[in-house]
């Protein structure tokens, strides 16, 4: 029988892309109940994932069954997530990193061929938003959110290029080589990015006036964006 | 074991392969995220988010840290074996080698699988990274069908380690797998130009055949006078023979939209076995030394003018593998579709992403370049599915015109459904309309040998 082409995301970028968010997500959600929370949202999604997965298969009452009682179970901790904590910045931080996670997944599956892009630029985009609000309604470390975004940014390139290697080669075809060598080339970044921002704030930055650093930091950026057009 | 014969960084046509470098502006977002979280540091005045943002700009610089890459591989196949029946799986091994000075961090291969045969086991793509002087292999095994089936060009996609950079080339190794390919014979109609060769024709002359006797004239050959009939009567008689005569043919491939037809999307589409029956039947004209040349018609014209000589023989072969009129990924426009109504998938390992680009030329403007081409003494084999009336009148057109149409139809219908079955009895009645019209036309079975169908020519031109 011929071997057809299936151009859904490849796995191994998929579960690094996953794992990257989860850690992203358990980096900001540090109290105790949120850890719970997130840990019941995993569970759910990784469900919701192995149904996906199922139902590409072709076994589609199995894979519905088993997806449908994965997003219950996302729905339940994201209840959990607004009702439990103490505090209103634990209940509205970790809601944006579960759906982010819940989304992501999605793409990966894929739930919809054609949108796999879209959702994942969505899913981490919205576990960024975990991130920067961690950043500014908690006290956490300066290293911790640093990780924390980093690993956003990992998870995003790693889920990219499931999608990219998926869509040119397929899932049948041995890429496992090649897509660690391109996490391993973005890790590496990532600690090359992480060293330069700690080389920056071992200069003394705290001293310097907060327009200053905006200054500088706007033109960085502005470098980056004229560098894209 | 086929001997490889590999030549790196060339491509079919002998020269330099196209490479075609893209920027795919993966990074692009991480501006976006560098904004927001300036944006949202400098709110809520947060150092600590705008050191975020300083790390987000320095994978925006990550693209900019690494140039297009440079793919120079090598590339070996071996299949085994070479030359199997019909329906045999032949295992193909590919080797991938980094010839080249710099790292392949991010190396997407696509073997060029023959477009008739299908992969029945592992893949005929691989992702991988090699160093300068590695390589990597690929492993699959393909169903063998009736043909002569060329390897088409590997296909070699190389990003750079951020993925900002995409370079894309192609690498070939003549590769062939003969299946039961050979078409013993060519019966052609009897029209041709006046040199001597294996056409029979209905004039006397030289030749093998008996065609008559007449009265000796003068300039007659003493060896063709019948010496016998003198010895008794002592009336000289010369023997005529049908003169035998080298014919000028093209093979004119029907590639358009409405030809990219599959009986089923696990199914090469019609022009798939056109382009491979066109291949064969130019293989054994050009061995009982007739000029022959290629014409196809569909979103862009190719034509290739008759003749001889094993130069021409190769480029024809060359044109059939690589023109873009005769792309066997289907017209983007509205794509392919199963004869059953069914979105025709890509049944080819090696095919791009996307379909073509050619701008499409009027077919009437076509056909008239094709004929200020040939002259009333050129025979038309016109390979076409038959999937719609078009094609009968572009037959009818050559056949008025003057030149001798024979029609080669693979048959790519399929009885699974209401619609299949209407599809088949169109296709018949079209069939029959040429029949009327008094043009040969060959009903090709494609799970029978192409030998098999035109030998059936043979009885039509007695009759």
């Amino acid at each position: 029988m011929k071997k057809r082409l299936v151009r859904h995301p490849v796995r191994i970028s998929s579960g690094l892309a996953f794992v990257a968010g989860v850690l992203a997500v358990s980096i900001v959600a540090d109290a105790d109940v949120q850890r719970q929370i997130l840990a019941i949202a995993v569970a759910s999604i990784s469900t919701f994932a192995i149904g996906g997965l199922v139902w590409r298969r072709g076994l589609s009452v199995l894979g519905v069954a088993a997806a449908l009682a994965g997003t219950a179970g996302v729905l339940f901790a994201l209840v959990q997530a607004v009702t439990r904590p103490a505090f209103f910045t634990q209940q509205i931080e970790l809601v944006p990193g579960l759906l982010g996670l819940w989304v992501l997944v999605a793409a990966l599956v894929p739930i919809r061929l054609g949108w796999e892009r879209a959702l994942v630029d969505t899913g981490t985009g919205l576990i960024f938003v975990t991130v920067l609000i961690g950043g500014v309604v908690q006290g956490i470390s300066f290293a911790m959110i640093l990780a924390a975004g980093i690993l956003t940014i990992l998870a995003w390139d790693a889920a990219e290029n499931a999608i990219s290697v998926g869509g040119q080669l397929g899932l049948g075809a041995p890429t496992i080589r090649g897509e660690l060598v391109h996490c391993t080339a973005s890790c590496v970044v990532a600690t090359g990015a992480i060293g330069l921002v700690y080389l920056v704030n071992g200069l003394g930055i705290d001293e310097l006036p907060f327009t200053a650093l905006l200054a500088l930091l706007i033109a960085g950026v502005a470098l980056a964006v004229a560098s894209y057009r | 074991m086929a001997a490889p014969n590999s030549k790196p960084g060339e491509n079919e046509s002998g020269g330099e392969p196209a490479v075609a470098v893209r920027r795919t502006n993966r990074w692009r977002g991480v501006v976006s995220v560098a904004l927001l979280a300036l944006a949202i540091g400098l709110l809520a005045k947060r150092p600590l988010l705008l050191m975020l943002s300083a790390a987000a700009v320095a994978f925006a610089a990550y693209p900019q840290l690494t140039g297009p890459p440079n793919p120079v591989v090598q590339i070996e196949r071996e299949v085994d074996p070479d030359s199997p029946r019909a329906g045999d799986l032949v295992d193909v091994k590919t080797t991938i080698r980094n010839v080249g000075d710099a790292t392949l961090f991010d190396l997407r291969l696509v073997d060029g699988v023959p477009p008739m045969l299908s992969v029945e086991g592992g893949s005929p793509r691989r992702g991988t990274a090699l160093r300068p002087g590695s390589a990597a292999t690929i492993e699959y095994s393909i169903r063998a069908r009736h043909g002569t089936h060329r390897f088409r060009p590997t296909m070699v996609i190389a990003r750079d380690a951020s993925g900002a950079t995409e370079t894309e080339t192609t690498a070939t190794e003549e590769t062939v797998i003969e299946c039961g390919s050979r078409v013993p014979e060519v019966p052609l109609r009897a029209t041709s130009r006046h040199r001597s060769g294996q056409l029979v024709t209905d004039d006397g002359g030289s030749g093998l055949e008996f065609h008559r006797v007449k009265e000796y004239e003068r300039g007659d050959s003493t060896s063709r006078i019948y010496w016998r009939r003198y010895a008794l009567t002592g009336e000289l008689i010369s023997i005529d023979f049908r003169k035998e005569q080298l014919a000028d043919i093209v093979l004119c491939v029907d590639a358009r939209e409405a030809a990219y037809r599959a009986s089923s999307e696990d199914n090469p589409h019609a022009v798939a076995y056109a382009t491979d029956a066109a291949d064969r039947i130019a293989g054994t004209l050009f061995q009982a030394d007739h000029r022959v040349g290629l014409a196809a018609v569909g979103r862009t014209l190719c034509w290739l003018p008759p003749g001889t000589g094993r130069d021409h023989r190769e480029r024809l072969s060359r044109l059939l593998a690589v023109d873009p009129a005769l792309s066997l990924t289907p017209p983007r426009a509205t794509g392919s579709m199963s004869i059953t109504g069914r979105r025709f998938a890509d049944f080819s390992a090696a095919d791009t992403d996307g379909g073509d680009t050619f701008e499409t030329m009027d077919l009437d403007r076509q056909l008239s370049t094709i004929r200020t081409h040939i002259n009333d003494r050129t025979q038309v084999f016109f390979l076409t599915p038959l999937c719609d009336d078009e094609a009968v009148r572009i037959a009818q057109w050559f056949e008025s015109s003057g030149c001798a149409v024979t029609v080669v139809s693979p048959d790519v219908t399929a009885d699974e459904t209401a619609g299949g079955r209407l599809v088949r009895t169109e296709r018949l009645n079209r069939l029959k309309s040429l029949h009327r019209a008094g043009i040969p036309a060959v009903d090709w079975d494609t799970d029978e040998r192409l030998g098999t169908a035109l030998a059936g020519l043979r009885e039509w031109f007695v009759k």
